[in-house]
């Protein structure tokens, strides 16, 4: 079997692409079709202006199915990993902002009805700094411009 | 590829995966039958919020979004107030004098709805707070069937908890 360069077989690259898109892929479905439910959830971690808070729950949703969808597909792998990495980014300091000031709120990660409460907050920090963690692996393992 | 002509590449490429995403999400947005406005009401001083979606149930024509208001209507007996969360919530705490009707069980309560009320009467209904809509889904459908004074709390438990006012609780 291949290796890749810091010798570790191929299938862990695929197997993290795999997890870290088709996580995002299904983490998109079900606000896609209740915009209204996700709007009320980010409305809820109380950091969003009112006048975006609508767009964002339009939006969001289908950048996270579009990037997943590009990262297992390997249609721009490099941008839409930029992008996974980037609302990773972007929720960890969101969830670890709300849990710093004891805000309560819902996380709305992957169903707009299964919500959570401020208990389940952590290991969402946990499980998010893990996935940020593959996507650096991932990064790492993409063509870098000075082995071109 | 040199590293500058890369950055841009990928510059450029999420740029593209942006702008594919925004038009997408908004033609769906447009057409979809649980598409939401582009600005919602989210001001908490104005009512209950809501992201103004096509199957939208909040009206805040029949809020009333005034604690001390609320209180007077209850100290007077003007109205009869219905509290549409869960049963074991309700038991928790609940305002004086109100009567446990949860959404989710509407068909159920609904009978005993019309046992306690005519449809004339003076109803205020009420849920968690600010950011719940259950109170105003509920008050459309009574008015959906011909209720004539109809309204709703904007507030919900949680403010009234807040102002300190007296809460009931069934013991169990």
């Amino acid at each position: 079997m291949k290796n890749n360069k810091q010798g570790w077989p191929n299938w862990i690259h695929w197997l993290l692409r795999l997890l870290l898109g088709l996580t995002f892929i299904w983490a998109s479905l079900d606000k896609m079709v209740n915009p209204g439910d996700f709007a009320r959830i980010i409305y809820g971690y109380g950091v969003f202006p009112g006048i975006g808070i609508n767009i964002i729950a339009i939006v969001l949703p289908y950048v996270e199915f579009l990037a997943g969808t590009c990262l297992v597909t390997g249609i721009a792998p490099r941008p839409s990993l930029l992008i996974i990495n980037g609302l990773l980014a972007a929720f960890i300091f969101l969830i670890g902002f709300n849990l710093f000031r004891g805000h309560a709120f819902d996380c709305g990660c992957f169903s707009v009805t299964d919500t959570q409460g401020t208990e389940a907050a952590w290991s969402l920090l946990v499980r998010d700094l893990l996935l940020l963690l593959a996507g650096g692996y991932l990064w790492t393992q993409f063509k870098r411009p000075d082995n071109t | 590829m040199p590293a500058e002509a890369m950055i841009k590449k990928d510059y450029y490429g999420v740029l593209i995966l942006m702008v594919i995403a925004i038009v997408l999400s908004l033609g769906v947005n447009h057409f979809s039958s649980s598409g939401i406005a582009l600005i919602g009401q989210w001001d908490g001083e104005k009512g209950v919020v809501t992201a103004k979606s096509k199957q939208d149930t909040v009206d805040s024509e029949i809020e009333i979004n005034n604690p001390l208001r609320v209180r007077q209507m209850i100290d007077k007996g003007e109205v009869v107030v219905l509290d549409v969360r869960s049963k074991d919530v309700y038991d928790a705490g609940h305002l004086p004098g109100a009567f446990s009707f949860p959404l989710a069980e509407f068909d159920a309560v609904f009978p005993k709805l019309l046992d306690l009320v005519k449809k004339d009467s003076a109803i205020l209904v009420y849920c968690s707070g600010i950011d719940c809509s259950d109170s105003h889904t509920f008050a459309g459908q009574l008015l959906a069937f011909k209720f004539t004074q109809v309204r709703v709390y904007a507030g919900g438990f949680r403010e009234w908890q807040e102002m300190g006012f007296e809460i009931e609780k069934n013991e169990k």
